[in-house]
């Protein structure tokens, strides 16, 4: 049996359990013990499969030479270096971003613009524009191969009524296929920044339009000169965050083209499954993948920088 | 700079009416105060005077122009808000020659302007800062500056102080006069502060509920209030008013209070005053004189209240069922709870009929 002794004055106390103690209590042991269940299952799933990832980048698992499997080295990468495919995967994927986060930010703002100052049916009117994002993208890919389609596709029998307009196999040909697949892209995820514009234009204070009336601000001055600057950390904070959606894509391409015509929509993402499960390369698929992960690791360290200079107060109103 | 007119001015949402046909005519180079309790309409009648809400009746006038129905752009005036209303992106050059630069001006001439108007209000070494980084004595500059440098036809304040600390109002209120004085320009200022009304104005609009209740200069609105309200509204401690009915005693004319009928406040004989009447007399704190107590004294009361400013004492007494406050001003403050006996400086007082419309004396104009 063991018993506790009080230090008595004079005597010097247990200062190595005490310092636990407060460590625990005090310091961040309580907070790290709390967190450890959540850093363990995150581990698990994301760690894990990551490491794996990086491991099979080196190996040679391929089903066209089994038996080469366990070979390490650098040849993945020494492929990807010099692989014309995987470099225009890269470029369809940076035009895929690019035209889906320049489409969904305009039309977000456009539509926020429009509702944020609608009082009469105001609900309806934010409803209709967050529609869309309620719908899974597989959804969303279905309706827009249906609504693409070149013999009964409402798209073309709209173009009917255009003149000198005439229809297209929009996901068959090469020059349109890219850009039709953007479009059912930013429908789908447009609602994403328009909810974060219409708050943003809510924070702005009624005061600074009124204030530019007086100054002689007209509508596109008071936009240019209030809105814009006001909006521009949401706006950047926006860009990034559709910039890494864009660039990850999957669903909306897998679906409607698998990366064709020719190859002509195959983003990194779809070459990256497509070498995985249809050429059956799963190392070099996992090199692919890497890539992947650089390239958005480099667009998130971009969304933390513009999120901390926001949150330093650089762009606060007054 | 320009006169200004409201005629017959009225406001509605929908079918409540906010502004009851309001008339004012605004002087060139005048610095009119539009005071009155929240609610009153006052912000509400700037507002319509810089074009940021419509008047649903009347005219509105600057110099000769109608200005009913044109935008704020059109109607060349300046205004300064109540949260300063500055561009939080924009240095404080930039917010002052904002202005400037939406009438396209030249990049040099904008700061040769800008660098004026931040010299005539001590801006220049916060030129490059941004909003978030000045005081709010020098947001409030800035925004004075935004609004000067264009040299508008009138400038409206929208209690510009209001955010201000007590002695950074006090000394930016001093500033406010100081500029009408170097400008020349027609200002109105709208506060709910009475003080700041009464120190700023050339005159004074009190209003009440969308209505003017007087318009004059602030010794005839302290002085010859022209309705209860007003007297009520404009004093700090506040005017006493005691309700009564008129009695003959010994061939003069008295008020009996309500509030306690074995007391009698003896009338000025300038007054018609038919016995049997009802009216309210109003008498200031600083006309109530505090006097030793006893020595057949009419008026006695007991001190139960004494709040003491330092230069001035406001002391409350009881006499009977009534509450009277005087004022004392550099003495030592009396105890709660003394006896005192108290004299009503009778040149003083002001009388109101049973409507609260002022009386007047006898061969007042």
């Amino acid at each position: 049996m063991t018993t506790r002794m009080r230090a008595q004055p004079g005597e010097r106390p247990d200062i190595v359990s005490g310092r636990s103690r407060r460590f625990m209590t005090e310091g961040p042991g309580f907070a790290l013990l709390m967190l450890l269940p959540a850093l363990l299952v995150l581990g698990f799933v994301i760690g894990l499969p990551m490491i794996k990832a990086v491991i099979l980048s080196f190996d040679t698992i391929t089903f066209r030479r089994p038996a080469a499997a366990g070979t390490y080295g650098v040849h993945n990468y020494a492929r990807l270096m010099s692989d014309p495919d995987a470099w225009g995967a890269v470029l369809r994927s940076a035009l895929y971003m690019l035209g889906t986060v320049a489409g969904s930010v305009s039309l977000a703002l456009g539509a926020a613009l429009l509702t944020h100052r609608v009082i009469r049916l105001r609900a309806l009117a934010r409803l209709t524009f967050l529609l869309p994002w309620t719908v899974p993208a597989v959804v969303t890919a279905l309706v827009w191969g249906v609504m693409y389609d070149g013999n009964f596709g409402v798209i073309n029998r709209l173009l009917d009524f255009v003149p000198f307009v005439n229809g297209q196999d929009w996901l068959i040909d090469r020059q349109t296929a890219l850009a039709a697949l953007i479009v059912a892209q930013v429908w789908n995820e447009f609602p994403v920044a328009y909810i974060f514009f219409l708050a943003g234009l809510h924070s702005i204070p009624e005061e600074l339009y009124e204030a530019a009336k007086i100054d002689r601000a007209g509508a596109f001055a008071r936009f240019r000169f209030i809105t814009l600057p006001q909006l521009r950390y949401i706006i950047a904070v926006i860009v990034i965050l559709l910039m890494i959606l864009g660039f990850k894509a999957f669903p909306i391409i897998f679906i409607l083209t698998g990366g064709g015509p020719a190859g002509a929509t195959e983003t990194l993402t779809v070459l990256t499954y497509n070498t995985a499960f249809r050429s059956l390369d799963f190392s070099y698929s996992a090199t692919l993948g890497i890539l992947a992960v650089l390239v958005s690791i480099v667009l998130v360290l971009g969304y933390l920088r513009v999120m901390a200079r926001a949150d330093t107060g650089k762009g606060g109103a007054v | 700079m320009a006169d200004v007119a409201f005629k017959g001015v009225e406001k509605s949402f929908g079918n409540v009416t906010v502004i009851h046909g309001v008339d004012i005519d605004i002087a060139d180079g005048e610095l009119v105060v539009f005071v009155g309790p929240s609610g009153c309409g006052k912000s509400t009648l700037l507002r319509m005077l810089a074009g940021l809400e419509e008047n649903t009746g009347g005219e509105i006038t600057i110099g000769d122009d109608v200005v009913s129905g044109l935008p704020p752009k059109d109607r060349d005036i300046a205004m300064v808000f109540q949260n300063y209303a500055l561009y939080p992106h924009m240095t404080v050059a930039e917010n002052i020659g904002f202005p400037l630069r939406m009438q396209g001006m030249s990049a040099a001439e904008r700061r040769q302007r800008v660098t004026e108007a931040a010299g005539l209000l001590g801006l220049e070494t916060y030129l490059e800062r941004y909003p978030r980084e000045l005081s709010g004595g020098q947001r409030q500059r800035v925004a004075v500056g935004r609004a000067i440098v264009r040299k508008p036809r009138a400038f409206l304040f929208d209690e510009p102080l209001s955010n201000l600390d007590a002695a950074l109002r006090v000394q930016m209120r001093k500033e406010v006069k100081l500029l009408h004085r170097r400008l020349g320009a027609t200002m109105i200022f709208v506060t709910h502060d009475q003080v700041e009304a009464m120190t700023l104005a050339d005159r004074i609009v009190v209003l009440r509920a969308g209505r003017v209740e007087q318009i004059g200069t602030p010794d005839d609105i302290y002085r010859r209030p022209a309705n209860s309200f007003v007297a009520g509204f404009i004093g700090s401690p506040p005017i006493n008013l005691i309700a009564g009915t008129v009695e003959l005693r010994s061939g003069s004319a008295v008020l009996v209070p309500e509030a306690d009928p074995a007391l009698a406040f003896p009338l000025p004989p300038e007054f018609d005053l038919a016995p049997g009447c009802r009216i309210t007399l109003g008498i200031r704190p600083e006309n109530l004189i505090l006097v030793p107590a006893g020595k057949g004294r009419d008026l006695e009361g007991i001190i139960v209240f004494c709040e003491n400013s330092g230069q001035e004492s406001a002391v409350t007494l009881e006499l009977g069922g009534l509450q009277l406050v005087a004022s004392l001003w550099g003495d030592e403050p009396p105890a709660i709870g003394d006896r005192s006996g108290l004299e009503v400086r009778p040149a003083h007082i002001l009388l109101f009929d049973d409507s609260g419309t002022r009386l007047k004396r006898n061969g007042e104009t």
